[in-house]
């Protein structure tokens, strides 16, 4: 996978976490909701310099799709909590290959890198309200 | 989430069918070249490092007290571990064991030191030239620092 490939991977995938990250909230309230807020605007941040990165590539950025399909209904707290460990463990996947596809002391490297420690945490946030569910000890890692 | 077939990647959140399909097509960092020596050296302290932490981790389950929290002493232990077998599937070769007994660790003092652990681990990803070292390098930061984030939620205010 190429660099810009990796940054157009990673970039459609922020999309879709807004997206999804806007399903989210509408099931939370008080400091779970403010939480959802924070990763949102967090990722909206990452989507932006992602773009940004695929232009200074010279390749124009994917565009979002106007909605997506929810891998399962999100009805209650628990469900959005699974919704969005699930939507940070696929930031993870992307930043593994924006990390591998990169090179040495890059700005790609650098953002795959902090984006990595981001969807980690944020995920181990959301599965501590999901019973049964345990953080990935390599988080990212394909397979 | 299902966005149009054309903006489909690996770490899409397609469910079902598609989803298993493209797993297939994953690609499997192994061992496919040599790593640079620079890598070598970054993984092999990495998983020093993390022969350490088992080994704290290990004196912490024998010595723990009555009542400690030995679901997250198990957990930090499954997690390094599994640290430890990536770093030495990459290297290929099985890194020494610590010499001596490991040293004597709090609890929070282990924390402290999976914490400091990150931006260590973090800049060797940085700068690995192989991008399979950097991944996993930058993997095992993320995972550090989600589970000291996670103690500090569980111990903290």
């Amino acid at each position: 996978m190429t660099t810009v490939a990796a940054l157009q991977a990673a970039l459609g995938v922020e999309h879709e976490v807004i997206y999804g990250y806007g399903v989210v909230g509408a099931h939370l309230s008080g400091r779970l909701r403010a939480r959802c807020l924070r990763r949102l605007d967090e990722h909206s941040a990452r989507r932006d310099q992602l773009a940004l990165l695929v232009r200074r590539a010279g390749a124009i950025p994917v565009a979002a799709r106007p909605a997506y399909a929810l891998p399962y209904p999100v009805a209650d707290v628990t469900s959005a909590a699974r919704l969005a460990a699930r939507l940070e463990d696929a930031v993870a996947g992307a930043a593994w290959d924006l990390v591998t596809a990169s090179g040495p002391a890059t700005a790609p490297r650098r953002l795959g890198v902090s984006t990595l420690e981001a969807a980690a945490t944020a995920a181990g946030g959301w599965r501590v309200l999901v019973p049964g569910t345990t953080d990935p000890a390599l988080p990212g890692q394909p397979g | 989430m299902r966005p149009h077939p054309a903006s489909v990647t690996r770490r899409t959140l397609l469910t079902g069918v598609a989803a298993a399909a493209l797993a297939a097509c994953r690609p499997r960092h192994r061992l496919a070249a040599p790593l640079p020596d620079p890598d070598t050296a970054a993984l092999t302290a990495a998983a020093e490092s993390e022969r350490v932490l088992i080994s704290a981790y290990d004196a912490l389950t024998v010595t723990a007290a009555p009542g400690a929290d030995t679901a997250a002493t198990a957990m930090a232990l499954a997690g390094h571990r599994a640290h430890l077998i990536a770093l030495e599937a990459l290297l290929a070769t099985p890194t020494s064991s610590p010499t001596g007994p490991p040293p004597l660790a709090a609890p929070d003092q282990l924390t402290a030191a999976v914490r400091a652990s990150v931006a260590k681990l973090q800049k060797a990803a940085m700068s690995a030239a192989d991008g399979r070292s950097a991944a996993l390098l930058a993997s095992i930061a993320a995972w550090h620092a989600a589970s000291t984030a996670a103690t500090r939620l569980r111990i903290g205010p």
